[in-house]
């Protein structure tokens, strides 16, 4: 019997976000603060008691079916037609994304009978809070140096780029985008890079400066500070990546023969699963607000306290478990309940200006990705 | 400025007291023992309001009101900052509110259960403490 001929390189790419998205759905529950359960304050004990873990199986279960129809939805899409390959892929995407979040909502409905007063009380460090991004300016301003040096090489090569140049890149490398030489297809993608970067700059430091410290004292705060350094370094690698990825990319229409694939796909495409790799391992070592990341000789339990702590955020303010809305917190980035990093609270003035600035970026990329392409 | 464990300031949402009285007299009381030298800077009121989850009045509330008792000094978008403060002469109005206050405070103690030899015993430390820090 002869197997369908079915194009692995598209199998390879449908089946990382897949694979990720089912990976993380899994993680996620254990990765929370041990006093919060499907975003519900909860004592610490209730996730290790049979109320907890059967909240839990059921919670896996379901996440495992939605992912195998999701998988076998890949599979189906594979068989079809060219233009279902090339776009039916997003469908299991958001099959699994639904299936994700109405299996969190189950869960968070049983769990809510399990609610526990968090504490009231508070604690700060009364220390002015350095704002540093890590390796200070020198080390921020190297992708935008990278990228201000492709820009340069572009400018400086003008008259041997063809007239004709690879915009877009399908499986393999191969070229199947392609616009006559303009500025904006030239200079396009070096300049989404550019956008990328200065957004995930300027993000990172808005958080930093605006986010609320759980812990001000003890081993837990030690672990906080870990745990936001860590997630510094991996955007600082992340901006240079993208910044060699965007580099790359816009170097390509210098290239000798442009019709031939990129030479620099597989490792393009092994640096973005190292890039998810990286994601993966620092939220597995270090779980929300690095509260599992000891060291060697760390103390193990943690002092335990008279009531659940929490994220120092009251649980009615959790709307769906997942958009926080609290007009009394002056907080603009709280912790998120269920994953890792940080949210919104919506109820702040200021909030709106960070989703106005998100939809510009997007709309900047987009707008720069069809003027390129015009 | 002191370690981490003595700069840490603690209050309690549930209690009675207004959150900004707790956030000034739990500076005070770290001003007073030396946690922070002439110069130290405070967090700015937006970071300790975000960290307590209080709002900004509440903490500008306790950081005038050490600025007017004369612990610090409160500039525009610099934060606060510690200043010497010269040492008072009290009144004999200060004695009686400190006494009616210690005796206030005793009997809120006898409500809540302490025994008479725990709050005698916790006078005796504080005796020997502010003792201490005089032969500094």
């Amino acid at each position: 019997m002869k197997l369908p001929d079915l194009n692995w390189t598209l199998i390879f790419i449908a089946l990382l976000p897949w694979g990720s998205m089912a990976v993380a759905a899994l993680f996620t529950p254990r990765l929370s603060r041990p006093d919060l359960f499907f975003a519900v304050t909860v004592n610490p004990s209730f996730r290790q008691s049979p109320a907890g873990r059967e909240i839990l199986r059921r919670y896996d279960r379901c996440v495992v079916i939605v992912a195998v129809v999701a998988l076998l939805l890949v599979g189906f899409v594979q068989l079809g037609t060219p233009a279902l390959v090339k776009f039916g892929l997003l469908g299991p995407m958001f099959l699994e994304l639904a299936g994700w979040f109405g299996a969190f909502l189950a869960a968070r409905r049983r769990a809510m009978p399990y609610h526990e007063e968090p504490t009231a009380q508070r604690e700060a460090a009364l220390r002015p809070r350095e704002v540093s991004l890590p390796g200070g300016w020198p080390a921020q301003a190297g992708p935008f140096l990278i990228l201000a040096a492709v820009f340069f090489c572009l400018w400086w090569r003008w008259d041997s780029i063809p007239a004709r140049i690879p915009i877009h890149w399908g499986v393999g490398g191969r070229p199947d985008g392609w616009a006559s030489k303009h500025p904006a297809s030239v200079f396009g993608g070096a300049m989404i890079g550019l956008l990328t970067c200065s957004f995930l700059a300027s993000l990172w430091y808005a958080v930093l400066r605006g986010v609320r410290r759980i812990h001000s004292s003890g081993p837990r705060a030690a672990r906080e500070a870990r745990f936001i350094r860590a997630i510094s370094f991996f955007l600082l690698g992340m901006e240079y990546w993208l910044a060699l990825l965007f580099g790359l990319l816009s170097l390509a229409a210098l290239r000798p023969n442009p019709e031939a694939p990129l030479e620099a796909f597989w490792p393009m495409m092994l640096g973005q699963t190292l890039v998810i790799g990286a994601v993966f391992f620092i939220a597995y070592r270090a779980g929300q607000g690095g509260w599992r990341w000891r060291r060697p000789g760390e103390s193990e339990p943690l002092p335990a306290e008279d009531a659940p702590v929490g994220d120092r955020t009251p649980d009615e303010c959790w709307k769906l478990g997942v958009f926080y809305v609290n007009q009394n917190d002056p907080a603009l980035f709280v912790e998120k309940r269920f994953g890792i990093g940080w949210t919104l609270n919506l109820a702040n003035p200021r909030a709106w200006l960070v989703i106005g600035g998100i939809l510009l970026f997007v709309s900047a990329t987009l707008a720069i990705s069809w003027w390129s392409m015009a | 400025m002191a370690n981490d464990e003595t700069t840490v300031l603690r209050i309690d949402l549930a209690s009675p007291s207004p959150a900004y009285r707790q956030i000034a007299d739990g500076l005070r009381a770290l001003l007073v023992h030396g946690a922070f030298k002439p110069g130290d800077r405070l967090p700015t009121v937006r970071q300790l309001a975000i960290d307590l989850t209080v709002h900004h009045n509440t903490v500008a509330q306790a950081y005038r009101l050490l600025a007017e008792e004369g612990w610090l000094d409160l500039r525009r978008h610099r934060g606060a900052t510690v200043i010497e403060r010269r040492s008072q002469r009290a009144s004999a109005a200060s004695h009686q509110n400190f006494s009616r206050r210690l005796r206030e405070l005793t009997a809120r103690a006898e409500a809540d259960g302490l025994d008479a030899k725990a709050i005698a015993r916790q006078l005796d430390t504080l005796a020997d403490e502010l003792n201490l820090e005089r032969t500094k």
